[in-house]
């Protein structure tokens, strides 16, 4: 027994963490600039097509294991043709996943800003789109910081599903290392308390970032 | 497309099914009472003995469920404890989804208003009598909501079980996909059945959370 295992290479379990925070954070601009799509088209329920069509894919997306929707895309759609190498089907799969419960949380946010803003931006004279994206978004993305933030720390803890297609990130090292070496329980230990630091580390630095460029304004 | 084929093995799949609902049940029922429990000691104000408690929600809430569930499986056994597939399972699942329910738990504890306990105090309740009936009575309305949506993401997390082998649904679905070669048929198949239980229990989450707005 070794318990210095995942120690004495913690140079390959570090590579493995910097490919889970990359993957982390394409799956997350991704499935941000999906959502903030479908949490609009949500959001204008008159607009009967797109209201229908996003409604549908966020309810089928959030009550499937996102497991299934991984193989989906990787081995599904292999079926038709269409082969997609592991990690940009994982990244897919994890943007079209968590784009929808994204876009649950922005339009909650965009529910929230008041009609005021809407008025006083259109008297202003701005357009829809800029209304939207000027005024409306930085607000509603303020409003669910936390939330998101979360979101982007669910990712994280996603990404570990990709070890089942041999996407080189950390749960997938600490899979490779143990079947070199055989000390499972420093190795899994370990990778476990791996996972929590980064994440203790990217939940302080999303406080920082909602606090420096989201500051909570004086209601009155 | 040939769906057909997942009609010839319906049974391995339904089989499956059968079995993600029954861990879900039990992880549902198990990890409720680990809830509980540790959300009332987190709410508790002996700060020794909450420290664990708070370490154990920490770790379980702060990494994957794939990670613990290697760690319990294959880790356990080379510590010298020999632990089958389905308590592995259940245990991992249990401590993972009862570190989830603590923090739920513990936020509609802390809802109640500081009042309510003072009031409760001051006519001379018990610390069990006033979680019992006063505190836990009101908390309930908070809690229900996102504990019920926490069921549903714990019946979709059963899935990740079938990385270690456990052969719920997406395992045997996975049998039949080895035998057909058919897997955008049978996962999208598999996708279905979840959402069957699924989306029911998810509109009932909504239906509640509408309710406690109006309440």
């Amino acid at each position: 027994m070794n318990w210095f295992t995942p120690i004495d290479n913690f140079g390959f379990l570090f590579m493995g963490t910097v490919n889970t925070f990359w993957i982390t954070v394409v799956s997350f601009v991704l499935s941000f600039l999906f959502g903030s799509l479908l949490a609009t088209a949500r959001y204008y329920k008159n607009i009967k097509s797109t209201y229908t069509l996003s409604t549908i894919y966020v309810e089928v997306i959030r009550n499937t294991p996102v497991l299934v929707q991984i193989y989906l895309i990787y081995f599904g759609l292999a079926e038709f043709g269409i082969h997609l190498i592991a990690v940009v089907a994982g990244i897919l799969a994890l943007a079209i996943n968590n784009a929808a419960y994204l876009s649950e949380i922005i339009r909650a946010g965009i529910v929230a800003v008041q009609n005021g803003q809407w008025e006083a931006a259109s008297t202003l004279g701005l357009s829809t789109w800029q209304i939207l994206y000027r005024v409306i978004f930085p607000q509603a993305i303020r409003n669910t910081f936390p939330a998101i933030a979360n979101q982007f720390i669910a990712i994280i803890y996603g990404t570990s599903l990709l070890s089942v297609l041999d996407v080189r990130e950390l749960m997938d090292r600490a899979n490779i290392l143990n079947s070199q070496t055989f000390q499972s329980m420093p190795i899994f230990v370990f990778v476990t308390l791996l996972y929590y630091v980064v994440s203790i580390f990217v939940s302080f630095f999303l406080k920082w970032v909602n606090r420096r460029y989201f500051p909570s304004v004086q209601k009155g | 497309m040939d769906f057909h084929i997942v009609w010839v093995y319906r049974h391995l799949i339904l089989q499956g099914f059968l079995v993600t609902v029954e861990i879900s049940a039990m992880t549902i029922v198990t990890s409720t009472i680990v809830g509980l429990i540790a959300g009332l000691l987190k709410t508790s104000k002996h700060k020794w003995l909450i420290s664990p408690i708070i370490a154990y929600v920490e770790i379980f809430r702060g990494s994957p469920v794939l990670i613990q569930l290697f760690m319990v499986y294959f880790g356990l056994p080379y510590l010298g404890v020999s632990i089958s597939m389905f308590n592995a399972v259940l245990l991992v699942f249990t401590l993972y989804s009862g570190a989830y329910i603590a923090e739920i738990v513990r936020a509609g504890i802390e809802s109640i208003s500081n009042g309510q306990r003072e009031a409760a105090m001051t006519i001379g309740l018990t610390y069990s009598q006033m979680m019992r009936k006063i505190i836990l009575p009101q908390a309930l309305r908070v809690i229900l909501p996102p504990l019920f949506g926490w069921y549903i993401s714990l019946l979709k997390d059963t899935s990740i079980a079938s990385v270690i082998g456990y052969t719920e649904m997406v395992f045997q679905g996975q049998n039949v996909i080895n035998m057909t070669d058919r897997p955008f048929e049978v996962y999208l198949t598999v996708a279905a059945l979840y959402f069957i239980i699924s989306y029911p229990l998810s509109k009932f989450v909504d239906w509640m959370e509408r309710r406690r707005a109006y309440a």
